[in-house]
């Protein structure tokens, strides 16, 4: 890679910069990283330098501002990022203790971040917009049009190699993995043609650069066209929906009219609900109906005190649902005061309270059940103390 | 003894008393069971000649085996039965029915998918879709609620168990009825309806139909 | 032999109707639709259509899944859906030396009294939206038809399934319920008044068809607001 960028621009004034911006790179003077957890560090050593002003940083200082890494790691890192450039004496002087830092590393560092996540695409898109754009000035002359028309063809040349050498080579895991490289492929190739466009009509004697980029357009959609063949083929039933990036999905179920997405199911055929009733389930529930029913005619007598909260409707969600409804006759929410006092004598307000507790608990009823502070004393009411509260419909 | 049956008299007639059982009850099972029931559980589903006179019933009725797991079976329709009604129009299950369904199988099985997270081959999932996730469509509320009923009733949808966010929903064992051709079928279309111009579109495209298999057996 | 077997394509057109069925529910078709093997037919009363369900040989058919532990799909409230589905039967089945296939209308009135007899207590307004409910859900998987505007409800065509064994349960079922008040149809549905009484009983007739029609009138009132108030809560309720 050094080689290469050695080769096209050898000005020692961009020698210095390429250092610096791989700085952040560097394992050690001579050796590229291979934790990516020292970029944090370096970037919490680039914060500090950001933070410090124009009086700089000694070593000390800027391991003390990144106390969250270990001391000697910070030295090493600060170590390597001078011996890079990155970061340089603020005075070139023996016993200058002080330093200050460039900033090209740290944009370098951002923009290898954001590549990281999104593969670099957003950055190409980046580019062939600048690209773009530069053809587009009219001061632009025609050497630039022709560099910019041969980058752009290096770029989607190694692209397609990238993805063609995928396609052969690799375990369609490790393909899946590198499927973004396949994704977007339309935007990029548009933006990349409408270079050419500008190019070619600017320039028409660029025509050979410009079929070198069409070559290299083609290349890259022929080897997009390759892996996602591949990883269909190989994705059985279901797995290919795991090629398409999440946004697409979000924005297929917002924006899709109904009818697009009954489409879905074109061809399918569904069964239709066929619950089965039996005399003997429709006895049983009957049954239920009646002894749950006539529980409630008879509230528990205090010899029966154990049993009071258990009623036969704490059982069923259907009981309690229609308990719940009853407290409520038709209100969105009532006061536990007015449900106590309605019930008459302590005995029947706590098998009350004790089912529309159930009733709160229970995972399938949109019912809730919420204590206040506040108490009621009230010497002439059936239980003449009360805990004030709400039960309510909950909206879901 | 019972009865006369003027479809599969002529299919059961040959079987002795308990080889009828043991094809009644797997019939039975792998017709009206919620989920798919375990190979093991049904002779007439682990023995193959059984089996095969069970996947015989189900033709009669435009049913199919299928397996799932390798270890269950559940039927569902044949392909070319349903292709044919299809064809014709066929599609009782209503518009808004059919676009809440996919919603949830987007939000449970293809967002999952395309996250690396789902294992697995099928279009069972635990990820749940939240009713606020049902929301940001052109479906009104009363509608969606409607739905969703039918759709459980169905079984085509299920109260998922985490009910932290109010009721969440899950894709329903009837899914699991799908064919594998209806499977895949179901895989391309909704990739086709979300991404018609992506790479992975095209090739869908490109390759051959899936041959459609009615006999598992 | 059967016919299917002979004739070409027949067997393909039995297992496409099955699919049908299989997949909309119970059919509804005109009368001169050709036979299909082995689904039955359920006539409308007024011959003008049937339905098309489909019959199992015995040893087939739901009563194996419990034997096997093998649930079908569950149903939303199942107690409360198979009650009513129990009160239905006995406001709609008068005759129960017979089928329950067709049945006579029943109305929501009778099925409120028998719901309200069969808790032990007197109506309550709650139990508008849980019977509304099971009706909704009756009506939509054939097992009733359910007229929600009068407010009257018919079996559906799939009680045709019950054979003699399900119909002595069926009768067990209506000895335990409570009996059900008279019907009161809706106005159109209710007989013409005798043209032509006996002169010296006319006053009284006419003083009790109009009591009749004045009950029937409230009734219907009632039923139209009870509905209006289901409706409201019925959808809080069912937001599972």
């Amino acid at each position: 890679m050094d080689a290469t960028l050695l080769d096209a621009e050898a000005e020692a004034a961009v020698l210095r910069v390429y250092r610096q911006v791989f700085a952040v790179l560097a394992r050690e003077a001579g050796a590229m990283i291979v934790d990516p957890e020292l970029l944090d560090v370096d970037q919490a050593i680039l914060d500090a330098f950001a933070e410090a002003g124009s009086d700089g940083l000694t070593v000390e200082q800027a391991s003390l501002a990144c106390r969250g890494y270990p001391h000697d790691v910070i030295v090493r890192r600060f170590e390597v990022l001078r011996q890079y450039g990155a970061i340089t004496k603020l005075v070139d002087r023996p016993n200058e203790l002080r330093h200050r830092a460039a900033f090209a590393p740290y944009v370098m560092l951002m923009f290898l971040k954001r590549m990281s996540v999104q593969g670099g695409q957003a950055e190409l898109h980046q580019l062939l917009t600048l690209e773009a754009h530069s053809v587009s000035d009219p001061r632009a002359t025609e050497d630039q049009g022709q560099a910019s028309i041969e980058r752009l063809t290096k770029v989607f040349r190694l692209l397609g190699n990238e993805l063609a050498i995928l396609v052969s080579t690799s375990t369609t895991a490790q393909l899946r993995e590198n499927a973004q490289l396949a994704w977007g492929n339309e935007r990029l190739i548009e933006q990349a043609e409408k270079v050419h466009r500008i190019v070619l009509e600017r320039w028409p004697t660029l025509h050979r650069a410009c079929t070198q980029l069409r070559m290299s357009l083609a290349a890259y959609a022929d080897a997009v066209q390759l892996a996602a063949g591949r990883l269909v083929e190989r994705a059985g039933t279901t797995r290919a929906l795991g090629l398409l990036p999440i946004e697409t999905w979000l924005t297929f179920t917002r924006s899709s009219e109904t009818d697009a997405l009954a489409g879905v199911l074109d061809g399918l055929l569904f069964d239709a609900a066929a619950p089965d009733f039996s005399p003997e389930t429709m006895l049983e529930a009957v049954e239920s109906g009646r002894r749950t029913g006539s529980a409630r005619m008879a509230p528990p007598r205090p010899s029966a005190e154990t049993d009071a909260p258990e009623s036969a409707a704490a059982t069923d969600r259907e009981d309690l649902r229609a308990e719940a409804e009853r407290i409520l006759a038709g209100r969105s929410s009532v006061s536990i005061i007015d449900v106590v006092d309605d019930a008459g004598d302590w005995i029947t307000a706590r098998r009350v309270l004790a089912e529309l507790t159930a009733a709160h608990l229970h995972d399938e009823l949109d019912y809730e059940l919420v204590w206040a502070d506040g108490m009621r004393i009230d010497p002439t009411a059936g239980t003449p103390w009360a805990t004030e509260g709400t039960f309510r419909r909950v909206t879901r | 003894m019972s009865e006369q049956h003027a479809l599969f008299d002529s299919l059961l007639q040959d079987l002795s008393d308990r080889s009828r059982d043991e094809v009644l009850a797997a019939f039975s099972a792998v017709q009206y069971a919620a989920n798919p029931v375990a190979e093991v559980q049904l002779a007439g589903l682990r023995d193959v000649t059984l089996r095969r006179q069970v996947q015989k019933m189900l033709k009669l009725i435009g049913r199919t085996l299928v397996q799932v797991d390798g270890t269950h079976w559940t039927a569902g329709y044949a392909d070319d039965v349903a292709e044919t009604l299809t064809a014709q129009g066929w599609q009782p299950l209503s518009v808004v029915d059919r676009a809440v369904l996919v919603l949830v199988l987007v939000h449970s099985v293809a967002i999952p998918r395309s996250e690396g997270i789902l294992t697995g081959d099928s279009w069972k999932s635990a990820r749940p879709t939240t009713v606020d996730e049902l929301r940001t469509t052109k479906i009104s509320s009363e509608e969606r609620r409607l739905s969703l009923q039918r759709l459980r009733a169905a079984g085509l949808i299920q109260l998922s168990g985490d009910h932290s966010g109010g009721p969440s929903y899950i894709p329903g064992p009837q899914l699991q009825r799908l064919t594998p051709a209806a499977r895949r079928r179901l895989q391309d279309q909704l990739i086709l309806a979300a991404a018609p111009a992506s790479p992975i579109a095209e090739a869908i495209r490109a390759r051959a139909p899936l041959p459609t298999n009615n006999s598992p057996t | 032999m059967t016919a299917d077997a002979v004739v070409e394509g027949g067997r393909s057109y039995n297992a496409l109707w099955w699919a049908k069925v299989q997949s909309a529910g119970p059919l509804q078709v005109s009368p001169d639709t050709p036979a299909v093997a082995g689904l039955t037919r359920a006539a409308e009363p007024d011959g003008s259509s049937v339905w098309m369900l489909p019959t199992l040989p015995q040893g087939a058919g739901h009563a194996v899944l419990e034997e096997l532990g093998t649930p079908p799909v569950a149903v939303e409230q199942p107690n409360e859906t198979a009650r009513v589905l129990a009160i239905c039967v006995t406001c709609c089945w008068p005759d129960r030396s017979g089928p329950a296939w067709p049945g006579v209308v029943g109305t929501l009135t009778q099925i409120k009294a028998v719901y309200a007899g069969m808790r032990g207590r007197p109506e309550q307004s709650s139990d508008l939206t849980l019977i509304i409910g099971s009706l909704r859900r009756l009506h939509a998987t054939h097992w009733l038809l359910w007229n929600e505007k009068d407010g009257e409800v018919r079996l559906g065509p799939r009680v045709v399934s019950w054979g003699p064994p399900q119909l002595a349960g069926l009768r067990e079922l209506c000895r335990v319920l409570p009996d059900p008040p008279p019907a009161v149809l809706s106005p159109a549905r209710n007989p013409e008044p005798d043209p032509d009484p006996l002169p010296s009983d006319a006053d009284a007739i006419a003083t009790a068809t109009a009591t009749d029609l004045t009950d029937a009138t409230a009734t219907a009132t009632a039923t139209a607001t009870d509905l209006a108030d289901a409706e409201a809560s019925a959808v809080e309720v069912e937001d599972v």
